[in-house]
């Protein structure tokens, strides 16, 4: 008997002992209970960001936050195939070009190779870790064409193209010059690029919910958890709209432990970004 | 995605994988009342994060993950019982007191105790749960790479482990019965 057999002899139970559990009365009363209770609503939030650092993940990011998650129904039906390598393939459909990619760990001169192929020539691929859990693969998208446009889409690309991991489209039209950050999976300790949720499995809080509470309480939880806390505010636009800006790098004497918070970033480094809605009353500073 | 079609991606998803995220707790809870709790745990935090949860095989990875988070929050003594799930514990407690197929020395226990727990998380990863080092690397958020040198690794250690608590046998079986004879 070879060492994993002698392992798995002492698991308590398998799991084909357990065929036909998932309809047995408490499979069912738990099932009806879950589907009871209030689901996490995940409001369209508008990314605007003034600092630098995140600069260059401005327009991209708003791409991907507001209309990136929509997935169009015909996606993946009645588009042409243009180029296929191990790494992607590209269709044309319609306006857009789509890229499926097929590689974990892409190379962006193999990348870059393919786009020269369909005749986009300015643009580059730039990978930058972000969490493993990241699901839209585009993280940031530079541009120097206003009217070009870009989107991720988290639906099964693998019914288009087996094989798929994530797919993304972007104008056909495109003019000058355009990069793509493409998220590649961070390394063990390795610092994100681009902020994570921090309950998502894996990270710092992972099944920890701290949105729509107190900042006080939420610093309580973080700190039990021996990491640090930093604060961004999320300005509601001025004109009403859609979407928040956000205030980054705000020191603690200005938040009031009573303020709700939004989300809980991490860039896996020890600290948990608390985006807090600033309360009624409170003035924004110059800018915002 | 509106309220009625995150309820049937739910149920499909949870009639779906049900069988092996209580596989997944059993494995790992000593008693019938935590493996119930961590599943119930874990279908509620996937239920809170319908959105974000993936479509397809990636999907039932992405539960795992989460049980790991519920299961390593449940030994640190923080527990968040969101629903009563009565029934899925008395399930639990009929499952538990069934016969188990457990074989073998108490000497494979000892040796699984030392191991360290992501060894042994590791291990049953892949023997219990039967997943590839591709598949740990998604439940563990590390690379294929670093998953597969982590297990091989892991193996290691285990036969290291079981040589140490029951050294006889390992020889006795590796030894040719050629060289036994001609002594």
């Amino acid at each position: 008997m070879n060492n994993d057999q002698i392992f798995k002899n002492r698991a308590r139970v398998l799991d084909e002992h357990l065929a036909g559990r998932a309809s047995t009365a408490g499979a069912d009363a738990l099932l009806a209970e879950i589907v009871l209770q209030e689901r996490e609503q995940e409001p369209a939030r508008r990314r605007l960001m003034p600092s630098p650092r995140r600069a260059l993940l401005g327009l991209a990011a708003v791409a991907v936050l507001t209309g990136g998650f929509v997935v169009v129904p015909s996606l993946f039906k009645e588009s042409g195939q243009v180029y296929a390598s191990q790494a992607v393939t590209i269709d044309r459909d319609g306006d857009w070009y789509v890229f499926y990619i097929t590689d974990g760990d892409p190379d962006p001169a193999e990348l870059e190779k393919a786009f020269r192929k369909v005749g986009l020539d300015d643009i580059t691929v730039k990978l930058i870790p972000v969490s493993p859990q990241q699901r839209a693969p585009v993280v940031g998208f530079d541009k120097t064409d206003p009217d070009a446009r870009m989107s991720s889409t988290l639906s099964d690309c693998g019914e288009r193209v087996e094989g798929c991991l994530t797919a993304f489209r972007v104008t056909a039209d495109i003019k000058g010059s355009a990069q793509f950050h493409l998220g590649r999976p961070a390394k063990p300790g390795e610092r994100y690029a681009y902020p994570a949720d921090a309950s998502w499995p894996g990270e710092a809080l992972a099944g920890v919910k701290l949105q729509g509470r107190s900042v006080a309480e939420a610093v309580q939880v973080v700190r039990e958890r021996d990491l640090r806390v930093a604060y961004e505010l999320d300005w509601p636009l001025r004109d009403g709209g859609d979407g928040v800006r956000y205030e980054q790098g705000v020191p603690a004497s200005r938040i009031d432990p009573s303020w709700k918070v939004a989300t809980a970033e991490t860039y896996n480094d020890g600290v948990i970004v608390l985006h807090i809605e600033p309360g009624a009353g409170a003035t924004p500073p110059p800018g915002f | 995605m509106d309220e009625t079609n995150s309820r049937h991606r739910f149920e499909a998803m949870y009639r779906h994988t049900y069988e092996q995220i209580l596989g997944y707790a059993m494995r790992r809870c000593s008693s019938p009342e935590d493996a119930a709790d961590v599943v119930a745990e874990t279908y509620v935090i996937a239920w809170r994060r319908i959105g974000e949860l993936p479509r397809g095989e990636a999907g039932r990875l992405w539960l795992y993950g989460v049980a790991r988070r519920v299961l390593a929050n449940h030994r640190r003594g923080e527990r968040r019982r969101a629903t009563r799930h009565a029934e899925l514990t008395a399930e639990a407690e009929v499952l538990y007191a069934m016969p188990s197929p457990r074989t073998g020395a108490d000497e494979v226990d000892e040796a699984m105790n030392l191991l360290s727990d992501d060894d042994r998380e590791l291990l049953a990863l892949s023997v219990w749960e039967e997943l590839d080092p591709g598949e740990i690397a998604a439940v563990l958020g590390c690379s294929r790479n670093a998953a597969r040198i982590r297990l091989y690794r892991a193996r290691k250690r285990f036969a290291k482990a079981l040589e140490k608590t029951r050294p006889s046998m390992p020889r006795l079986e590796a030894r040719p019965l050629i060289e036994k004879e001609s002594r």
